[in-house]
């Protein structure tokens, strides 16, 4: 039976985070990363995999009915152009790669569309921010509200104000490149000795170690804030649009010391720094809500853009909006969720052209498992071919019961499961699962299966009726994209200023020292970085942890993403088989499997541990 | 052959460098230097706003960056047509071949987000 809506595959590619979505009409389904296929993390190039996995989800007798690219290309080109002949004759070390950016969005990219669509008028191009603002408010539950997208850039815009009713999303206003909170964002990231481009969320998380005794000196010298959250930067600071570079020596020199070197002990200085530019991230945003919804006259806020990845500072501005009721974020914020707006946009649009409406309507998206599944055969193929020992259980219950016993006891799960997450999170599907209560869980999770600093914390999944006992702030967070605060009952012994007072200020032994009786998922401020979960959402999951609360009474679990540092989120059993053998992870529970570490030979235990490991 | 480094400064100074002293200055605000109640730019032009098929984007043209020179035409900035029109013959040399393995891993550079 053919589908009612417009078939519609979405494309993102060419700068970062490469992904494809199809979808129907308002329907999605199927969206995923390129990264997950390629295995290389960020994966920029046009994602052949990723298309090819979304169109193997369309029945056979449909075709898809068009093809939508999340930026437009013109636009892009443009502003190019225009900051190569601005900045001229700085600029050079750059030249190549704007050379190479040229031809790949004025002929490689028309090449690589025609090849999936011969027809140019069923090939569509959105913007950058209308893709992100579309991923945002199609999806969303609310028939009206405000959508407000911030980011590093797209063709030209890096902050964006849409007005979203019913299915037409409108432009109310703009901030543009140069200016631009998610570069802002990224100087401090590249400053504190993190990667830019996925050490932004390291930064966040050092953030609560810190004091924000820099924000006058950022707000006089870096950034010049209007009280509506717009904003300047003092360019002369930034080196992003001359070199491979987004701060220059001017801005070292602002801060008296050097950019830290990622191998350096992390010293109260870029603490310090961590917390006043986020301080700074907090309010704008807080600020660019307030305007968002005093401009368009909503009370529901959607969010997207790659600074709505900021928890820190999506839970600020819910807490601090006045007259904001509801927010919904889409959890591909970042630009993979591009595509996902540009299909969904494309979609919309088209079948409201042919007046297809009865095929139109908004579904609120109440998942993001939208990747690949892989059948029972496959998996136990890839257990064979990796040569693990395992148990199959027949039925569900039985194996939930096995999981949650062995989490009880201290074990780490690889849990792995149904659909792959779309975005950066793993949300039960793709995760690693611990007991978020021992003292040691913490270094045993970072430092023995994720080979991370140890001084970071997980995040906790909660059955979401149990999160208002645990928690306060925003307790419903179903995409873990905001931060709640453990009441004080759990929190027990020392707190960072009395850590601090006895003369601690080395990251890892703050954030061990700050006592909580959830202590691997809990940070040095007492927040978390909460993912709520019911059984509608992800039943095998619910069911997994409430077995675990009958024997622990506890109700929540670490939940980290089933990957090793610098990796992407595994993909396929082979990736979660060949992530299990090269940690300590003690279990892996795929599908209706079980594989015991404790059970393997010993030329397999013999490589836990071996695996090498990009930084990220 | 790969792009020679002379041939580059010599491309983006017959490009880019005669038509500079003609380009909207996007660059060297100093914060503060000019106050106003708000940064924000107001509501894009509806044309960049909306959702355009490529039949449209290339309107006529073999190329989008032909249409965007032709773009520049229409708004009286010949200089910047000019460049995009030399920049667009040199891309199309075959002899240029921008191709190198190690260029093409500088847009994830790990300290810079992908601008261009």
């Amino acid at each position: 039976m053919t589908r009612p809506g417009k078939s519609v595959l979405g494309i993102s590619a060419h700068f970062h985070d490469s992904a494809a979505a199809l979808v129907n009409g308002a329907e999605i389904l199927a969206a995923v990363q390129e990264e997950r296929f390629s295995r290389k993390k960020g994966d920029w190039r046009f994602p052949v995999n990723a298309i090819k996995y979304c169109r193997d989800q369309l029945p056979g007798e449909d075709n898809i009915d068009a093809i939508a690219y999340y930026e437009n290309p013109a636009e892009k080109l443009d502003r190019i152009v225009c900051n190569a002949v601005a900045n001229y004759p700085r600029g050079s070390l750059i030249w190549p790669q704007t050379l190479q950016t040229i031809n790949e969005l004025n002929s490689s990219l028309p090449r690589e569309l025609l090849k999936l669509q011969p027809d140019p008028s069923k090939i569509f191009f959105t913007t950058h921010h209308r893709a992100h603002a579309a991923s945002a408010y199609f999806p969303s539950p609310f028939d009206q509200a405000a959508v407000l997208v911030v980011d590093g850039v797209g063709e030209w815009n890096s902050t964006t104000i849409w007005n979203g009713e019913g299915h037409r999303l409108t432009p109310v206003d703009e901030i543009r490149f140069p200016h631009s909170l998610g570069l802002f964002y990224s100087a401090f990231t590249q400053y504190c000795g993190f990667k830019v481009n996925s050490g932004e969320y390291k930064l966040m998380g050092l953030a609560p170690f810190g004091d924000p005794v820099l924000t006058s000196k950022i707000r006089n010298e870096v950034i010049d804030l209007r009280p509506d959250g717009s904003f300047r930067l003092n360019l002369e600071l930034f080196g992003f649009r001359t070199s491979f570079s987004t701060i220059n020596p001017l801005f070292e020199d602002l801060f008296g010391r050097p950019a830290r070197d990622e191998s350096e002990p992390l010293s109260k200085h870029f603490m310090d720094v961590a917390a006043s530019v986020q301080a700074i991230t907090n309010e704008v945003m807080t600020a660019l809500a307030a305007t968002a919804l005093r401009k368009t006259g909503k009370k529901n806020l959607c969010l997207a853009g790659g600074v709505a990845l900021n928890c820190v500072a999506n839970s600020h501005l819910l807490q601090s909006s006045k007259g904001l009721e509801k927010i919904w974020i889409q959890p591909a914020a970042g630009d993979a969720g591009g595509a996902l707006g540009a299909a969904l946009d494309v979609a919309i649009s088209l079948s409201e052209r042919d007046d297809t409406t009865a095929s139109n309507q908004r579904a609120a998206m109440t998942h993001s498992y939208f990747g690949p599944q892989y059948q029972i055969t496959q998996i136990e193929h890839a257990l064979k071919r990796h040569k693990l020992v395992y148990e199959k259980f027949d039925r569900d219950a039985d194996l939930i019961d096995d999981i949650a016993k062995l989490l009880s006891e201290g074990n780490i799960v690889g849990h792995f499961d149904g659909r792959m997450e779309f975005g950066p999170r793993a949300l039960g599907n793709r995760s690693i699962l611990a007991d978020p209560r021992p003292k040691d869980m913490l270094s045993k999770v970072n430092l023995k299966i994720k080979f991370r600093e140890g001084w970071r914390p997980f995040a906790p999944i909660i059955l979401d009726q149990f999160a208002d006992k645990y928690f306060s702030g925003p307790t419903q967070s179903p995409y873990m994209l905001l931060v709640a605060s453990i009441k004080p009952e759990y929190r027990v012994g020392e707190t960072l200023s009395s850590l601090r007072a006895k003369g601690v200020f080395e990251v890892e032994k703050l954030q061990n020292g700050v006592g909580s009786k959830f202590g691997a998922t809990t940070h040095v401020d007492y927040t978390s970085r909460l993912q709520t979960v019911n059984k509608k959402s992800n039943r095998r999951l619910a069911e997994i942890i409430e077995q675990f609360a009958n024997l622990t009474d506890c109700p929540m679990l670490l939940n980290t993403s089933f990957n090793v540092r610098g990796e992407p989120i595994v993909c396929s059993p082979d990736d979660a088989a060949r992530c299990f053998i090269n940690t300590d992870m003690d279990v892996l529970a795929i599908g209706p499997f079980l594989v015991r570490k404790e059970n393997q030979s010993a030329e397999i235990k013999a490589r836990a541990g071996k695996v090498s490991f990009n930084a990220d | 052959m790969p792009i020679d480094p002379v041939e580059l400064m010599e491309l983006m100074e017959k490009t880019v460098g005669s038509k500079s002293a003609h380009s909207e200055d996007t660059s060297g605000d100093v914060a503060s230097a000019e106050f106003q109640d708000s940064y924000f730019q107001g509501s894009p032009a509806e044309t960049s706003n909306y959702i355009v098929d490529l039949e449209t984007l290339l309107s006529g043209n073999r190329d989008i960056f032909s249409a965007l020179a032709d773009r520049y035409d229409q708004l009286e900035n010949e200089p910047l047509a000019m460049a995009v029109r030399e920049i667009r013959d040199f891309l199309n040399d075959r002899a240029t071949d921008l191709n190198e393995p190690e260029k093409q891993h500088k847009r994830l550079s790990n300290l810079v987000y992908p601008v261009i």
